[in-house]
């Protein structure tokens, strides 16, 4: 089977017939302190269910300053 | 206990659940790489209705759930052959037949999640292009819409004067970058007005929206609950890089955004909207120009709250999770 190529920010601008927003796609502008948050968040949930008794949510209610972090 | 359709890097779910465990209620927080396997069904003779789904090795009575949010994403049921990465070895037409076996499945289980209490819709539910013909059928103001795959017709509207945006019909394009940096970058289309447009020569285009440009006095967006809306204007048209699409943000300089008072007529027409829509939670996008109007552009059933009730402080992640524990 032919292997799909990959495609570049330009490609996609290019691309003949494509949607006409396809012109303007552009790269994110981040913020690097939401960045760092939602890293942190994915490797604290990546994985499944979380019942009470488990929840890691009070680190990220410290880490973002959470003013009505339940007790 | 309260059962949580979410992604695994949703910090607004974070919230929610900090909120929940301040109650006695328990939760269950399921991730869309998540996969429930349905153990059984059975609709008794005495109208009980028993269904065994089994989750990580846990089992639970769909009785168990007393509510539900759907923040982000579906029900993702597996079976046998996917458990046993058997699927690839199977004939393709079995494959697609199991495969409509299983969608039927989720239906049925959306179907009968859904009729508990729940908050929020499938994103698929609604798609934007009936909610403008539904606001409009309301009797709220919407953008003059352009949706064609001919770009003479761009280019007419462009002669007349009119200054024109495009963006998806759906939700945004985004993609990561696939280049061999370190650092992977997400590549994504905003809304853009469109200048100095060159048409494709001799190439259909696929369709594509196209929308009058407003000339914004200030963007709304509304967050919406139990009935009630929280608004909030956003200051973004003075800022070059937010005027046309206030997610392009920008972080230096962040537009200022603050609490905000619906008119009536417009919170009855959209409150009437979304009973159409059958949605009891959604951000709504508004914009209200200069000269007043109030246009209304999208509702997203998922939508972001939190950056609603920070800077208006609302306190959205408490009601939230008071709804969800029946508070």
């Amino acid at each position: 089977m032919k292997k799909k190529k990959k495609s570049s920010l330009d490609d996609i601008r290019n691309l003949k017939g494509a949607p006409l927003n396809y012109r303007f796609i552009r790269e994110v502008e981040s913020d690097p302190t939401a960045r760092n948050i939602a890293k942190f968040a994915e490797s604290t949930f990546h994985s499944t269910t979380k019942y009470r008794l488990t929840s890691m949510a009070k680190p990220i209610s410290r880490l973002i300053n959470h003013k009505n972090e339940p007790k | 206990m309260v059962l949580i359709i979410s992604q695994p890097n949703d910090l607004s779910t974070v919230h929610i659940i900090d909120w929940i465990n301040n109650s006695d209620v328990l939760f269950c927080r399921v991730n869309s790489t998540d996969k429930f396997a349905s153990r059984s069904l059975k609709f008794g003779k005495n109208q009980k209705i028993e269904w065994t789904i089994e989750l990580r090795g846990r089992s639970f009575n769909i009785d168990d759930i007393t509510s539900i949010w759907i923040r982000r994403g579906e029900f993702n049921l597996v079976n046998v052959y996917e458990q046993e990465n058997m699927t690839e070895s199977l004939d393709r037409g079995i494959r697609h037949h199991l495969q409509n076996e299983m969608d039927s499945l989720e239906g049925s289980m959306h179907f009968l999640v859904e009729s508990h209490r729940c908050l929020g819709r499938a994103a698929s539910h609604i798609d934007k292009l009936t909610v403008l013909l539904c606001a409009r059928n309301r009797g709220i103001d919407i953008p003059q819409t352009l949706v064609t795959s001919d770009d003479t017709e761009i280019e007419n509207w462009l002669a007349e004067g009119q200054r024109i945006i495009t963006k998806s019909i759906s939700n945004n394009f985004v993609k990561l970058s696939e280049d061999n940096s370190e650092e992977v970058k997400s590549w994504i289309t905003y809304t853009e007005e469109i200048t100095g447009f060159n048409k494709d020569q001799n190439q259909r285009r696929f369709p594509s929206l196209i929308q009058e440009k407003l000339d914004k006095d200030f963007e709304l967006r509304i967050f919406f609950l139990g009935g009630e809306f929280y608004s909030m204007a956003i200051f973004s048209q003075l800022d070059e890089q937010t005027s046309t699409d206030f997610r392009r943000y920008n972080h230096k300089n962040p537009n200022r955004m603050v609490p905000f008072d619906l008119p009536e007529e417009i919170s009855a027409k959209l409150k009437s909207l979304m009973e159409k829509l059958d949605l009891n939670t959604g951000s709504i996008d508004m914009v209200v120009t200069r000269d007043k109007r109030f246009v209304f552009l999208e509702v997203n059933p998922m939508g972001q709250f939190g950056m609603v009730s920070m800077p208006c402080n609302y306190n959205l992640e408490k009601k939230i999770a008071q709804f969800l524990t029946c508070k």
